[in-house]
């Protein structure tokens, strides 16, 4: 298998306006060649845009976006030479698979034989031999999927955009093609850009994340930076779950949910402490009542009333507990996150 | 509902929608009919139609007619959609609601105003086909339009034109290789209905052009009073011009997953 001729992506400053509404505000990033990066976000962060930003179907109102060292700010998407993945598949109907896969080939006029060959290496790649002459209509959406990545690879491009790939499959086919995706995508080496709005999904494939919120970059990071360092209240809360705290100093000590207990560092704002790290113990710090059981087969989820706060807590499933128990909470010393 | 029941509510409207075409085409053979059956058959009529040099001027006017109101609606519309749908998407609306004009004016406001306005110079168009095509083309579009719009939106054009600006497509290329055999079935359907419209189409041309570019409807309609049974051949025929290009049209479609209209 060949490397691809992948390039680094760099976004400087990238500004964009929708009649008055700022959709991205000043968005900076480095893409490493090579490597996989997600936007990720709530809908209406700016992903989606920044995405379209780099794919050329959207200018930008300020800033610039390089490919390597070119400047491709100003060249349209199809001069770029970009591979794009949509959530819809967007296959073309009146084609049939090999047609959709051959389809830039055929624009960039490659030789028949050599178009020929690239289509067969293509539909191999994706897991799709015997298909080639099917119509796109007859094909799942997971099959349509592998299709549109095939077409969008075919030509070689200098890197590859996914705009949510995989929202529109079962939970299933979900899960076996984002391992697949990713492992294709290390395979080929390809500089990738994906969007989504499933955190499991940015956390599972990416390298890096970049974290969105109302058109700016909240924080960029590797998917553990992200989880166990959160800069902003905004990560702490959006990744993962998180009982966040603002805590109030009464003379040495500290008061959180009512309670008031010495804590290893000097919070510089709200401090946070993840469901999981949470231990059920009777020396605990933090006596509450338990509001809501929610099984989830590994584990539970349980709510716990303490004080004026509803704390989220992780228990193992073979831990009995029910509506009503009262507990005591307890937070180890390694386990506080400062935000 | 009963079987029986459902039956009569659809056997009802084909009878009532079949009844006057069979009824012509018995006519057009009939010798003389009076009572509830004819009292003879003959191709007399239809002898007669076929032997008329002015006939085939008509047909042939009206087939002129036709295929240019065709080829002018489809080549106004799919490019106006696609650049709108693509990079205007708020002129839609626009769009939409100047279609439902011809609906609004009647033939004859169109047709005086148009007299008066290509009578005199500079643009003196008056009593030739190009404004008789011209006029029914506008007449014509918002049937076309309906059937190519609704295959635009069924297509979700601009992320199947971003797919293809993504693969190196050009404008043109996006348009001619991904959107037109896309949206095909959509244009050829429009197609039909423009044709048929100006197949058919009597108030206009009697009005702007009259005998001096007698058309089949109009040639109907002069020899409607004195040749009844020729007339009645007449018009079974511009109902299977319009029966067989639907056909026509249909086998066409490749993609059964667009609405026909």
């Amino acid at each position: 298998m060949e490397r691809a001729k992948s390039v680094g992506i760099t976004l400087k400053g990238l500004c964009k306006h929708y009649q008055g509404k700022t959709a991205v505000d000043n968005a900076s990033l480095e893409v490493a060649p090579g490597e996989l990066v997600s936007l990720l976000g709530p809908s209406g962060c700016g992903k989606t845009t920044t995405l379209r930003m780099i794919a050329g179907f959207e200018l930008p109102d300020q800033g610039q976006v390089l490919f390597g060292d070119q400047d491709v700010t100003r060249v349209p998407a199809e001069g770029r030479q970009v591979g794009m993945v949509f959530q819809n598949y967007a296959l073309f109907p009146n084609l049939s698979v090999a047609g959709n896969i051959g389809f830039g080939l055929r624009v960039a006029r490659w030789g028949a034989d050599k178009a020929r060959a690239r289509v067969a290496e293509m539909v191999g790649l994706v897991g799709l031999k015997g298909f080639e002459d099917r119509a796109v209509q007859n094909l799942s959406g997971g099959q349509r999927q592998r299709v549109a990545l095939a077409r969008a690879l075919a030509p070689q491009p200098r890197l590859l955009l996914l705009d949510e790939p995989l929202s529109a499959l079962d939970a299933k086919i979900r899960a076996g093609l984002r391992t697949e995706l990713r492992r294709l995508q290390l395979d080929l080496g390809i500089t990738t850009v994906m969007v989504t709005h499933d955190q499991e999904e940015a956390m599972s494939m990416s390298d890096r994340v970049v974290v969105m919120n109302h058109g700016k970059i909240e924080q960029i990071g590797s998917p553990r930076d992200l989880y166990t360092r959160p800069q902003t209240a905004f990560v702490a809360t959006f990744i993962g779950s998180m009982n966040l705290f603002a805590p109030e100093r009464v003379g040495g000590n500290w008061r959180i949910s009512g309670q008031e207990l010495a804590l290893p560092v000097v919070p510089p704002g709200k401090i946070g402490v993840r469901p999981e790290r949470i231990e059920l113990n009777g020396g605990g710090q933090f006596p509450g009542t338990v509001e809501l059981v929610t099984y989830l087969g590994a584990e539970q989820q349980v709510l716990v009333r303490v004080g004026p706060d509803l704390w989220t807590v992780f228990v193992p499933n073979q831990t009995l507990v029910t509506r009503g128990d009262p507990v005591r909470l307890h937070v180890p010393d390694d386990a506080w996150i400062l935000v | 509902m009963s079987t029986a029941l459902r039956r009569i509510v659809l056997g009802a409207l084909v009878v009532y929608l079949l009844f006057p075409v069979v009824a012509s085409l018995v006519y057009s053979f009939s010798t003389n009919w009076t009572a509830l059956l004819p009292e003879g058959y003959t191709l007399e009529h239809w002898l007669k139609l076929g032997g008329s040099e002015r006939f085939w001027v008509a047909l042939s006017r009206t087939a002129i007619l036709s295929f240019s109101v065709v080829a002018l609606s489809v080549f106004f519309l799919v490019p106006t959609l696609f650049v709108v749908k693509l990079y205007y998407p708020r002129v839609a609306g626009v769009l939409e609601f100047l279609t439902l004009w011809p609906f609004v004016f009647p033939g004859v406001i169109l047709a005086v105003g148009l007299i008066q306005l290509y009578s005199s110079p500079p643009v003196v168009l008056a009593q030739t086909p190009f404004l008789l095509i011209a006029a029914v083309t506008v007449i014509s579009l918002p049937y076309a339009y309906r059937a190519v719009d609704n295959a635009f939106a069924a297509a979700d054009v601009k992320t199947l034109a971003e797919a293809a600006r993504s693969l190196g497509a050009d404008d043109a290329k996006t348009l001619l290789w991904v959107i037109l055999p896309t949206v095909l079935p959509g244009v050829l359907s429009g197609g039909v209905l423009a044709f048929s419209a100006a197949f058919g189409e009597f108030a206009l041309t009697q009005l702007l052009i009259g005998t001096a570019w007698e058309t089949l409807p109009v040639y109907q309609v002069q020899i409607s009073g004195t040749e009844g049974k020729v007339s009645a051949a007449i018009t079974v025929i511009s109902f299977l011009a319009a029966w067989g290009l639907g056909a026509l049209a249909l086998s066409l479609r490749r993609d059964g997953k667009v609405s026909v209209i």
